[in-house]
């Protein structure tokens, strides 16, 4: 009785901890399920310089340990953060197809969205939704996905 | 011991639901505000607009009146009877009211407003759906869309609200969005000013399925504004908008309003001719602009959004200054957005360009 007591309350840990991390990693998921192919097979925080500049090709600008990639004619659409030659962010804006959330196949939690950047007395063109180390900002008048922050 | 496996299948089953996108309307991120000196604050730093009172209020064809009871309750009736003869209806019921022999033009619309969505008017929000008949008791004295209208808004009201949906295509009931709130009859007449201050070409500016323009719920605001927020592009207009004087309010409707222009004709502000008058270069989530070039206003300077709502502010009511000190971005608006017009004098009032 006693080990079935210990095992059971170990079994509510474990369920308790992996349902966590589940809903931590969806909006995670659910970022790079957007991107397009390119980048979304970066493997954050495991690719180095190298294996990015094989898939994507140099950056157009590097300023330190920032590079940055002229994509459809927008400056910058996506920036890649190195730390110690291993990618450890990467920004996305999109500039075309931009993601329409009614046509995603998971659902925004608007009731989380905070007015980005909260600039001034009449902010808000654009909406943050963020959740350990994604930023999605969402833009409200098109419903689409204006970009993507992983770090 | 089966027993003590069914328990944990049963527990894990129950965790994992929890963790679903449900949505939650009614528990949007939001805080009660205080009433902070934010009025004070806005004279002190006009700068901050792209235009002033004194040039708002004598800005050329600007809108002197919003439309009368006549006026609004006519037009409602022209595009009831604009609907083809098979679209009148025989017999519809909409959210719990029976309607007979109604326009279909009336119906949609009686539907768009009283239809719930989430804050943003993204995905619906069946589980805050009102029952009007039961909430109201329209039928089956009312069989008529106008008649429901009234009977939930009160005549002058309700008008205005079916008017501003028919002729700018804009949505500003409380029932429709989640965290609204009914709109005065007075501010609503300051959302059909700044409305009618549009170029004749740009209406209706709303998107077909009736774009939001609502009152946030009265007494709070979104968590991360802070009291001085009035409005939003979304179109949310907070207490920091009621209570401001109502030049300061149509100006603030009209800000936000040219942040639907640009997405009207296709999102103008990230256009590379748009980014390239400012100087304006993203980097991650900072946007850098070129220290020399013009703005509208000191707000213009956060972004090439907010650099084209104050552009296209200013060059509504503080045309002939713009012109002068932008003459480039006076041109590009100009050019895209207003199809030709300015309103450096008067002589555009009445010009309607298709």
């Amino acid at each position: 009785m006693k080990l079935q007591f210990k095992l059971l309350l170990l079994s509510l840990i474990f369920v308790m901890c992996s349902n966590i991390l589940l809903a931590e990693s969806s909006l995670y998921t659910n970022a790079i399920s957007v991107l397009p192919s390119s980048i979304a097979q970066i493997h954050f925080k495991k690719f180095k310089q190298l294996d990015v500049e094989k898939l994507i090709g140099k950056a157009t600008l590097v300023e330190k340990n920032k590079h940055y990639y002229e994509m459809d004619g927008f400056k910058y659409s996506l920036e890649i953060t190195y730390n110690r030659d291993v990618v450890s962010e990467l920004s996305y804006t999109f500039v075309r197809n931009k993601p329409v959330l009614i046509n995603l196949k998971f659902k925004i939690d608007t009731s989380k969205l905070v007015p980005y950047p909260n600039a001034g007395p009449a902010a808000g063109r654009y909406f943050l939704l963020s959740d350990s180390g994604v930023e999605m900002i969402i833009d409200p008048l098109s419903k689409t996905i204006y970009s993507i922050r992983l770090k | 011991m089966k027993l003590f496996f069914i328990f944990i299948l049963l527990i894990y089953s129950l965790s994992s639901f929890a963790h679903e996108d449900l949505p939650v309307q009614g528990c949007v991120d939001i805080v009660q505000i205080f009433k902070a000196p934010y009025l004070i604050k806005l004279e002190e730093h006009l700068e901050w607009f792209g235009a002033s009172n004194d040039n708002i209020a004598k800005a050329p064809c600007k809108a002197l009146k919003s439309p009368s009871s006549n006026e609004v309750k006519n037009y409602i009736d022209y595009r009831a009877k604009i609907s083809p003869a098979k679209w009148y209806m025989p017999f519809q019921t909409i959210n719990g009211v029976k309607f007979k022999n109604e326009s279909s033009n009336l119906i949609e619309a009686f539907k768009k407003l009283t239809t719930s969505k989430d804050l943003f008017g993204i995905y619906p929000a069946d589980k805050d759906q009102v029952n009007f008949q039961e909430k109201y008791n329209i039928n089956p004295e009312c069989e008529k869309v106008r008649c429901a209208i009234e009977k939930i808004w009160g005549e002058e009201l309700g008008n205005k609200i079916l008017y501003t949906l028919l002729r700018h295509n804009f949505n500003t009931s409380e029932f429709a969005f989640a965290n609204s709130d009914r709109l005065k009859v007075e501010e609503l007449d300051d959302v059909l000013m700044g409305l009618d201050d549009l170029p004749k070409a740009l209406i209706p500016l709303g998107t077909k399925e009736g774009q939001k323009l609502s009152h946030f719920s009265r007494g709070y605001t979104l968590k991360s504004n802070g009291p001085g927020v009035m409005a939003n592009a979304v179109v949310m207009l907070f207490d920091g908008w009621s209570d401001a004087p109502r030049i300061q309010r149509q100006y603030a409707l009209f800000h936000e309003l040219s942040h639907n222009i640009s997405y009207h004709f296709g999102e103008l502000h990230s256009s590379p001719q748009w980014l390239e008058l400012s100087g304006w270069i993203k980097k991650g989530d900072n946007w850098s602009k070129n220290e020399k070039a013009c703005f509208a206003s000191k707000y213009g300077f956060t972004n090439p959004a907010e650099d084209w709502a104050e552009s296209v502010s200013a060059f509504r009511y503080n045309g002939a200054g713009f012109k002068k000190n932008c003459p480039a971005k006076f041109e590009y608006i100009k050019k895209y957005a207003f199809k030709g017009i300015d309103y450096t004098s008067s002589e555009s009032c009445h010009v309607i360009v298709d």
